[in-house]
């Protein structure tokens, strides 16, 4: 091989990126989406039309980002086993990360919960607080997440198997799934006696659930997303990074609701 | 003495009053299948994901399985145990009935108090009777024996009279 027929070749697995301007671009909407959030949520702002502008810049921009790198992976072959590994890596740190948040929410519950004040009566949950029946709705929600942890299992291993109508299927039901998980918490959130303003009690259970809630939603666009590449042929047996991502997504969000399960509505409040 | 009954008294012998710390523990102790169940779940996730990352998705799909089979372990574990030791039957019974309940056992306990220390006071008038009576009687003797000491002291007096 000539040095200059060399010099056409790539001669590493990497892919070294193109400038893009939508790394830039969600850094700023996310800034500015905390920025609104945290004023808002402080009375400086009186009303959410930051807010709104803010998620609405940071929609924009994360789907132009993830239209360029579906472009990479799927088109133009970037994503080699290398790549593949680096982000499945990265995907990886984010999810510790995530755990780890929820462990200090964790925290943050035990910390309130074994020496209540004597303003919220000296028990927990605090007097006035009709802590929600966990044998109810949060039953039914338990048993639908877990039939979803079935479904995308099942699914995996028809796509791993080469079975398309059979991951598609599963990827399906399990979307369902998560958005009647997602409308099940709603009702409950609705149906609650208490609020997020209601003392303690009311604020470390909004945060947690409610964090676990808005991670839900957020599953539910990557099934989706999931779902239209699968139907597009964009997956391949052995080439499928952003479901596997997703997939591993959906298991820990899984296991965080079970921990959840038991503190929070069990055994905290019986 | 015994202690005078108050809403502390029935603290820590009932689920709802003890701390949440207490309640955590009890729940661990008595159905140790939850706790173990969940930290098996997340294990079997664990390793599902290090097999992602290295590629290997076979071996991931098997974690993926024991993910879904122990977390559904965990949950008939809770679901059953708490079935098992009642600990829904007490909250299904309303709030009212159960304050009613504490609010009986509580009369109940101070009643049983009460008749404790009227035993008490009554014993102790029963034996202050008894002191009573004992001293009259040493007082009795007292006396008995003073006389007959003087008795012995006017006899010794005429003897020696007698004898000079």
């Amino acid at each position: 091989m000539t040095h200059l027929e060399r010099s056409k070749h790539q001669q590493y697995p990497f892919h070294m990126v193109m400038p893009s301007p939508w790394p830039l671009m969600v850094s700023l909407a996310l800034l500015s989406l905390t920025m609104s959030l945290a004023l808002t949520m402080h009375g400086y702002i009186g009303n959410m039309n930051l807010v709104y502008l803010a998620l609405f810049v940071l929609t924009c921009s994360a789907c132009f980002w993830f239209r360029d790198i579906i472009a990479e992976a799927t088109y133009l072959g970037n994503h080699t086993i290398a790549v593949r590994k680096g982000i499945n890596t990265g995907f990886l740190l984010f999810v510790l990360s995530e755990v780890l948040i929820f462990a200090g929410l964790f925290w943050v519950y035990f910390h309130s919960a074994m020496s209540p004040d004597v303003t919220l009566g000296a028990v927990w949950p605090p007097v006035g607080i009709e802590a929600i029946k966990p044998t109810e709705l949060p039953l039914l929600n338990t048993i639908i997440l877990l039939s979803s942890g079935a479904t995308i299992t099942y699914s995996h291993h028809a796509l791993i198997n080469k079975d398309r109508s059979k991951a598609l299927s599963g990827l399906l039901i399990t979307f369902w799934l998560i958005v009647i998980f997602v409308s099940c918490q709603w009702i409950e959130y609705t149906n609650a006696t208490f609020t997020i303003a209601d003392g303690v009690y009311g604020s470390v259970f909004y945060t947690g659930t409610g964090l676990h809630f808005l991670h839900m939603v957020m599953l539910i666009v990557m099934l989706g997303i999931c779902y239209w590449r699968m139907r597009n042929y964009h997956l391949t047996s052995d080439h499928h990074v952003g479901y596997e991502t997703t997939v591993i997504y959906a298991h820990v969000l899984d296991v965080i609701w079970l921990f959840l399960y038991i503190i929070f509505y069990w055994w905290a409040t019986v | 003495m015994s202690q005078i009954p108050s809403s502390f008294d029935l603290s820590g012998t009932e689920l709802e009053d003890k701390t949440f710390w207490e309640r955590i523990k009890y729940h661990c102790q008595q159905q140790p299948f939850v706790p173990v169940g969940a930290i098996l779940t997340s294990a079997a996730v664990v390793l599902a994901a290090q097999n992602i990352k290295n590629g290997n998705q076979r071996r991931a799909q098997y974690y993926f399985r024991w993910r879904v089979g122990l977390q559904g372990a965990t949950l008939i574990a809770l679901v059953a145990g708490s079935f098992i030791y009642g600990s829904t039957k007490i909250s299904e019974k309303s709030q009212q009935e159960q304050l009613r309940e504490k609010a009986k056992l509580r009369e109940d306990l101070w009643i049983k108090e009460l008749e404790r220390r009227d035993a008490a006071v009554k014993e102790r008038k029963q034996r202050a009777e008894d002191s009573k009576k004992r001293t009259q009687e040493n007082e009795a003797s007292i006396k008995n024996l003073e006389k007959e000491l003087k008795d012995l002291e006017s006899k010794v007096k005429t003897s020696s009279e007698e004898k000079k």
